[in-house]
Order: structure tokens, then sequence, then C-alpha cells
């Protein structure tokens, strides 16, 4: 009977069901019955989603935009960044390079100052140094002086940085 | 500020696969006339089949949402109405199993299925939630769930009892059944509070 009630027997289901309820009362009953509680299942009012469910659905049915959209949509600003990059990037190589080759000739000719003086310093210190050997090979100055100028002696002709 | 309603769902020349393909081609109108088509047939199974209404409400988002997300697995064979409505019922049988409001039901049970349950502590509640529900709301109420489901899937969807078979993973024979059951209890309970 039920696949009567909803339209999906076949032809000869459907024949027997009405024979047999056409000699049936009991069933007959029951089928009436069965149709009326459809109709009023059927009557009665369906729920409705509320309205703020259907926006959500619709909110989360708006497509996402894919990469090569999204990257047209920030065109503008991407540029913009990348300008402000460039510009950054070109004042930074500007402040570096710029000054330094004005620079250059003053730090190499103190560079080469540095290294005459350090020469003429260590030839001068030697000079000295050995003067004073001499003369304490000549006659000495005592125990505690000569401890003292071969000190000094040491000091003198050593490299500067050692100092 | 809120969308207006939907479009009216008197698009009859449209079906709903080449809705579904156009919005898969990113026509969201397409979209919001399937929803407008099939919202009241799907909230009306998920409300009547929870028994619930914020839970419906839920359910009947999260199979629209699914339903978004697998746009790319869908395919036209599967029939949108029968695809739509087989994610919205494993959603609420899913549901209702972790609330405990599941009960599957033997063919073997026809009695049991048809027997109204226990009103003993609650029949004052029972009552006065019956004048408050309307008197199918009630029937349902008192229906057993897998009872519930076949007739409701029926009444809502529009599928036929061998699609529905398939969808519940049951016998034609059984589904039949179940509709059979459903009705005779429907009946019964109407016929109780005439």
């Amino acid at each position: 009977m039920v696949l009567e009630l909803y339209g999906e027997a076949d032809a000869a289901g459907a024949a027997e069901l009405k024979a047999h309820l056409a000699g049936c009362a009991a069933c007959r009953q029951a089928a009436e019955a069965t149709r009326a509680a459809l109709d009023e299942f059927r009557r009665e009012p369906t729920p409705k989603p509320s309205h703020e469910t259907i926006q959500q659905v619709l909110d989360a049915a708006e497509p996402r935009p894919g990469i090569f959209e999204l990257l047209r949509r920030l065109r503008p600003v991407l540029l913009q960044a990348a300008a402000v990059v460039v510009i950054a990037l070109a004042g930074s190589f500007a402040i570096k390079f710029w000054p330094q080759k004005q620079a250059a000739p003053a730090v190499a000719a103190t560079a080469a100052a540095s290294a005459d003086s350090d020469s003429a310093w260590s030839t001068s210190a030697e000079a000295i140094a050995e003067r004073i050997w001499q003369a304490k090979a000549g006659g000495g100055f005592g125990a505690s002086l000569d401890y003292r100028i071969a000190s000094l002696h040491g000091t003198l002709t050593s490299p500067r940085s050692d100092w | 500020m809120p969308r207006q309603p939907l479009i009216p769902p008197t698009d009859v020349e449209s079906t709903d696969d080449a809705l579904f393909e156009r919005y898969r081609g990113g026509d969201t109108a397409a979209f919001e006339r399937l929803l407008a088509r099939h919202q009241s047939a799907l909230f009306g199974f998920l409300a009547r089949l929870a028994g619930d209404r914020a839970l419906a409400e839920d359910l009947f988002q999260e199979t629209w949402l699914r339903v978004v997300r697998e746009a790319g697995r869908y395919r036209a064979e599967q029939k949108f109405n029968r695809w739509l409505f087989t994610i919205a019922n494993r959603l609420a049988i899913d549901a209702l199993r972790r609330r405990k409001r599941w009960a599957s039901v033997s063919v073997d049970d026809e009695e049991a299925a048809v027997q109204l349950p226990d009103r003993g502590p609650s029949a004052a509640d029972e009552t006065a939630r019956r004048q408050t529900m309307g008197r199918i709301e009630a029937a349902l109420a008192t229906m057993q769930p897998a009872l519930r489901q076949v007739f409701l899937l029926r009444e809502n969807s529009g599928l036929s009892f061998k699609e529905i078979a398939a969808m519940t993973g049951a016998p034609l024979g059984t589904a039949l059944w179940r509709m059979s059951a459903a009705l005779k209890h429907l009946r019964k309970e109407l016929q109780t509070m005439e």
C-alpha cells in the first residue's frame, strides 16, 4: 500500500491493491485513515530556517578569490609597495657609495701617513735604543739602571702594536 | 546590511544541476535559487527529524557549507537533491547519535516501534508540549527515529523509496516496512488525539 500511496507501485501492484481494498473493509478503512493522516501532515506549515541562518549560508557561498584574482585586486597596493622598496634601496645605495667616493682619497692618505709614521717611529726608536745600548756597553749605568735600559730597549724595538 | 529575501522558487526552467553548474562557474545568484528551492523541504526534514530547532539550524547551515566546500566533487549523475539530502541525513544522524537520541529499529521490533514511549513521569510535560506543538509535530516526536527518518525523507525530499533505501543503507523491503510502520504510528497518534 505504501508504494501505491506514493505513486511508486507498478500497474499490476496497484490493480491488485485496488481489488483487495474493494473486498476488505478493514484495509479500506486503514487506507482511508492513512490518507487522511498524510493530508493533515501536508497541511501543517513547514518550519522555516531563520534569516540569520540563510544569510550565513549565502555568505559562505560567496566564491573565494583565487591567487591570480587576489593579485589582480591587490595590484595597486603591490605597485606602491614595490615603488617604496625601490626608492629605499636606491637611497641606501646612494648613502653608502656616494660619500665614500669623496672620502676615499683622505682615508688612503691617512693610511699611508700612518704607515710612514710607523716606519719612521720604528727606525728612530731603534736608533735611540741602539745608542743607549752602546752607552751602556761603554761604561754602564749601574745594575738597576742596566735593567731599566734593557727593558726600555726591548720596548723601543718591539712593534707598536705590542704596547 | 542584510540581503534582500531570496528569489522565489519559481524558476522551473532551470534544473538543480544547471543551477549548481552555474554556481560552480561563479554565479552566486544560481546558488541563491538553489537554496530558495530546497530550503523549506530541507529545513523541515532536519527540524522534524531532530525535534530541536536550534540543532536543525546548525545542521541546515552545515549541510549547505558541505555543499559549497564539496562543490568540486559533485557529479551531475548524483542528482543534486539526492546529494543534498544524503549530506543532511548523514549529518543529522551523526548529531543525534552524539546526543544519544538516535536508535535504530529492526523489522522484528514492529510492535515496539509503533508503541508510544513511556509517558509515566513526564505525562504532564508531554501533554503541555503537545498543546504548544502542532498535533503532527507531537505524532512525529513519539515516532521511532528510524521510522521518522524514512517518513520525512519520503515526504520532504521527494526521493523514491529505492533511493531512500540506498541512502540509509537498508534494503528496499526494510525501507518500505519502516514507512508503513511510520504511517501506522502517525494514523494511530492522530486518531488518539481526536
